[in-house]
């Protein structure tokens, strides 16, 4: 058994009887591991990392930090460092004083706290001679986020956590404070739990994604095998565009399967599948192809364009399957030199290896 | 623009600033032989006398007792109120936070003549409360409590202070905790602070503009007071406000009353720059006064305090000259153990971890219990068939409706008339004040001109100021009006009659009126604040002009904060005694002026009671009402 980091065991929240936020979830993180709880608003995310944190008491279930259950300790004795949805800094204090504020409450001597706080403060790019005797309110958004992480990261924490942080940026800071967040994780080398409801920022960021839907863990795996390979419906609709189709497993032969959806027969992964079973077909719109290039493909099917939406360096185009079902395609621009009138006939094809079966 | 801003100008300058400099003045005037009242040439005994130290000295003493005992006040309605408040606000569940308010406010809105009054049967020992105790065998309880309740004595007045003003104290609290972050709270736990820890260096800080507004609320009530000593004090502690009272009430006395009266108005005048500093620092939901006077002031006293303000950090030891910073390796020196703490602060850390909210809602519930128990008690002897306030002897209706033997409550003339009086006052001063205040409140919120800052302050002065002296520079302003110009001017236009002001009911209207605006306009702020005013936009953009707009689309609108302001209005005009004391005459008596009137005459039956009873009602009917129509904005606890 590989020595966790950060291990929670059958983590369980009820609100009350009808809110059940978290459900036997468990998991564990490797130590220095940069690991993302994704999922829509409402999953319990957050909830999980408040419980790690201890700021909520699980109703059943154990959190474990370097090894020692601290399922009862509350946040202040917790090896953890929060940084929080609205970042919480004390307006009260300036910017030296909010990131000295954990050293203070851990009675650190002054000469111990000020060297340290302009290491941290070094950290996050805000210089202490400019920045330290600043208000907060004095801060744009950017400066505050960093500022945030300084004073969560300036206890030295065995494990920083991190709740949706960059959820009120604009797009362009966002990205920049995704970058410099990942790089500073790599350079600390110190276990960081993010969480977030962006699966772009998730998939860019993670070493380790658990997706999370409805209080339960959906999947864990890292970025590649999340995208790639979803293990369930909701995973492969959750984490970027996927045309699904539910169908049954008509017969499996030489690693592939031949699926029937509707009356619509499609070629499809065979690993770990049997005949008979009902599953559903994930099919990114990236992986379609259209025109001379679908004739090449396994899965081929004609079909009357109903949609095309432009999206930059690539057409989103839906096909109405004259067999039934619609497929969308991410055709990229030029590749093709062909534009999609709505109404036109055009054929779409996959290969089997592209069309990925989930059991759930 | 100066049309609308005329109107609560004028009235504020005339009834509440301008009354303060003929205080002043009046502690220049003299009585000639013939004891009449000369104000030329002036005299400065009285400032000498008022200021002396000398052996005969009457009135530093007095003011030194007053500040003693509204220092002792602010402070434990401080740690009492900032339980309650931190217990409501922070701990309650959220269905009770606002019933839990509504019973604070309840008792405030009730005369504080009532309530004391109420309390009789606690401080005296032959009544059937201590009877009931000893017999229970808590003689030692009933003791405790007649020896904190005894009549005479300073903690008693400082008890009764508090329990009088103690929601002034409880208001701002609570409106700044429930405005408190909780995330804050969370990262300071995070941050390794416990639950005391957080509270000094995150809760504290953060509430320390209601503090300050509390205590000096209360502060500067409790120095103008004089009704609530009377009643409890004794001749021992009496303080600086019945001297005032006394004197004014005695031939011969004004200019005594008005040269210490001088004391308190200057005191309030300090006061009043801090507070609205504090208070406007609230409104903003700042922490950090910037001002050139208090934040040095501030300052100077921190560092006299032994070096407390946060040091600057060296800047720069571990950045390195390209800019880089510290290896991984190096950047986690402490491990395992977050850290040690000591043993008594792991034993404090348990002991607010676990009984910290029950000693907090313990608090809360006994000081609910002192707040209502008296009332209940009283509302019950009412219906006591002798005329006995200590021992319930049977129930009877008696005193309500009378009977062979006495007239009740119904048939004395007195006391319906007092009701009456109430109402009309009430209502004339309630309706004049919103009138008034709307204009305020309109100029304040709409325009930004280089009065709004004198007229923001005289708001926070009609608030603030003690009633004592708001009722004694009216009177005197009267007195003004009436000796030398109303007199003067009549006699030279030759009337037959000397035209006067006369002591009535006009004089008390106006004086509420006074206290009123600022209140009414306080209130009326927050309905223009919240009101969106592209709705004019949207109303003149269609054709409608000015006036139309306000009337058609503005104060509609409004109507919810006229209603409550009214209403707020409407109640603390009916439960107002000290401002009537000094305004009233020509046969003209409200309903607490009744009360007081039999109280201090010590004239004590269970008809007292029933009138009592009569004000308790009339005020929990506004309350709810008030409460109600403001849910909307929550008005009602931003006062």
């Amino acid at each position: 058994m590989p020595e966790y980091d950060v291990e929670v065991r059958g983590l369980t929240k009820v609100f009350s009887e009808s809110v059940i936020a978290v459900k036997e979830v468990s998991f564990g993180i490797e130590k220095g591991s940069f690991f993302t709880l994704l999922g829509p608003s409402g999953s319990g995310k957050s909830t999980i990392l408040r419980m790690i944190g201890g700021l909520e008491t699980p109703t059943k279930g154990r959190v474990l930090i370097g090894g020692r259950d601290v399922t009862a300790l509350p946040p202040y004795e917790r090896d953890s460092s929060m940084v929080f949805q609205s970042l919480a800094l004390f307006p009260h204090l300036t910017v030296a004083g909010n990131v000295a504020f954990g050293l203070r409450m851990r009675r650190l001597p002054r000469e111990a706290i000020d060297p340290r706080v302009n290491q941290a403060l070094d950290l996050v790019s805000l210089p202490h001679r400019k920045y330290g005797g600043r208000r907060i309110t004095q801060l744009s958004g950017g400066e505050r986020q960093r500022v945030a992480l300084a004073r969560a990261l300036v206890t030295e924490p065995r494990v920083l956590l991190l709740d949706e942080p960059f959820g009120a940026l604009d797009l362009k800071l966002r990205k920049q404070m995704q970058v410099e967040t990942k790089k500073l994780q790599q350079r600390l080398g110190i276990t960081f739990i993010f969480v977030t409801h962006d699966q772009e920022e998730a998939l860019t960021m993670s070493n380790v994604i658990g997706v999370i839907n409805d209080g339960r863990i959906e999947q864990m795996g890292n970025s590649h095998a999340i995208y790639e390979q979803p293990s369930t419906k909701f995973v492969a609709g959750f984490i970027g565009e996927a045309n699904i189709l539910s169908g049954t497993v008509e017969a499996v032969e030489s690693g592939r399967a031949l699926v029937k959806h509707q009356d619509v027969n499609i070629y499809a992964q065979g690993d770990g599948v049997a005949a008979g079973e009902n599953v559903f077909i994930s099919v990114r719109p990236e992986k379609v192809r259209v025109g001379s290039e679908a004739d090449r493909c396994e899965n081929v099917f004609d079909g009357r364009v109903v949609d095309e939406v432009y999206v930059g360096l690539a057409s989103k185009v839906t096909v109405q399957l004259d067999q039934g079902p619609r497929i969308v395609a991410n055709v990229q621009i030029g590749s093709i030199g062909q534009t999609f009138e709505v109404g036109s006939r055009l054929r779409v094809g996959w290969n089997p290896a592209n069309s990925i079966v989930v059991k759930r | 623009m100066f049309l609308i801003l005329f109107l609560p100008a004028f009235w504020l300058g005339l009834f509440l600033l301008i009354p303060l400099f003929f205080v002043a003045f009046y502690g220049l005037s003299f009585y000639d032989d013939a004891y009449i009242l000369q104000n030329f040439p002036l005299d400065w005994r009285n400032y000498q006398d008022a200021l002396s130290l000398g052996r005969g000295a009457v009135v530093i003493p007095l003011v030194l007792r007053t500040f003693a005992v509204a220092t002792a006040t602010a402070v434990v309605s401080l740690a009492l109120g900032y339980a309650m408040a931190y217990y409501i606000a922070r701990l309650a569940k959220e269905r009770w936070r606002g019933i839990l308010m509504a019973l604070i406010v309840i008792p405030f809105w009730v005369s504080f003549i009532v309530r004391i009054y109420a309390t009789a049967p606690f401080s005296n020992k032959a009544s059937f409360i201590h009877d009931g105790l000893r017999s229970a065998g808590l003689g030692g309880l009933s003791d405790f409590i007649a020896g904190t309740f005894e009549l005479g004595t300073g903690h008693m007045v400082v008890f009764t202070l508090m329990y009088v003003w103690l929601p002034f104290m409880i208001l701002p609290l609570f409106a700044s905790l429930s405005k408190l972050d909780p995330q804050l709270l969370e990262a300071a736990h995070d941050l390794g602070a416990s639950r005391w820890r957080a509270f000094l260096h995150v809760t504290l800080p953060l509430t320390f503009p209601a503090i300050v507004v509390g205590s000096i609320l209360v502060f500067i009530t409790s120095v103008g007071a004089f009704i609530e000593t009377e009643l409890v004090g004794g001749r021992a502690w009496l303080l600086i406000g019945n001297y005032i009272q006394t004197q004014f009430n005695i031939v011969g006395g004004l200019p005594q009353a008005a040269s210490s009266a001088v004391f308190i108005i200057v005191v309030t005048a300090l006061l009043i720059g801090v507070y609205r500093k504090y208070a406007e620092l609230e409104e903003e939901g700042e922490t950090e006064v910037r001002s050139r006077v208090i934040a040095p002031l501030a300052r100077l006293i921190r560092r006299a305090l032994g070096g407390r303000k946060a040091r600057e950090p060296t800047p720069g030891v571990t950045t390195m000259p390209d800019g880089g910073v510290v290896a991984p390796a190096t950047f986690r020196t402490t491990a395992g153990e977050p850290f040690h703490k000591p043993t008594w602060e792991k034993v404090l850390d348990t002991l607010t971890e676990k009984g910290g909210k029950i000693f907090l809602a313990a608090v809360t519930a006994l000081m609910l219990v002192m707040f209502f128990l008296p009332l209940i008690i009283m509302a019950v002897f009412s219906f006591n068939s002798e005329p006995d306030l200590f021992y319930f002897h049977g129930f009877s209706t008696e005193w309500w409706v009378g009977s062979s033997d006495r007239d009740g409550f119904f048939q004395d003339r007195d006391a319906l008339a007092s009701i009456w009086w109430s109402f009309a006052v009430a209502l004339a001063s309630s309706l004049l004040a919103v009138f008034i205040g709307m204009f305020a409140a309109f100029a304040i919120s709409r325009y930004t001109f280089r009065a709004r800052g004198v007229l923001r302050s005289l708001m926070y002065l009609g608030l603030v100021i003690p009633s004592l002296v708001l009722g004694l520079s009216l009177a005197v302003l009267i007195k003004f009006l009436n000796d030398l110009v109303l007199g003067p001017l009549s006699m030279g236009y030759s009337f037959s009659v000397p035209l006067q002001w006369d002591y009535g009911f006009s004089t008390i209207v106006a004086g509420h009126t006074t206290f009123n605006i600022p209140l009414a306009t306080l209130v009326l702020l927050i309905s223009f604040r919240e009101f969106d005013r592209t709705l004019e936009e949207a109303a003149m953009n269609l054709g409608a002009d000015e006036i139309t707009t306000f009337l058609k689309v503005t104060f509609p609108n409004i109507m919810p904060g006229v209603i409550s302001a009214i209403l707020l209005g409407f109640t603390f005009s009916f439960d107002e005694l000290p401002v009537s004391l000094f305004l009233a005459g020509g046969g003209v008596v409200t309903v607490p002026m009744f009360i007081y009137g039999l109280v201090s005459k010590k004239i004590l039956t269970p008809r007292v009671n029933a009138a009592s009873v009569v004000v308790l009602l009339l005020s929990l009917v506004f309350v709810l009402v008030t409460t109600r129509i403001a849910r909307r904005g929550g008005q009602l606890f931003r006062i």
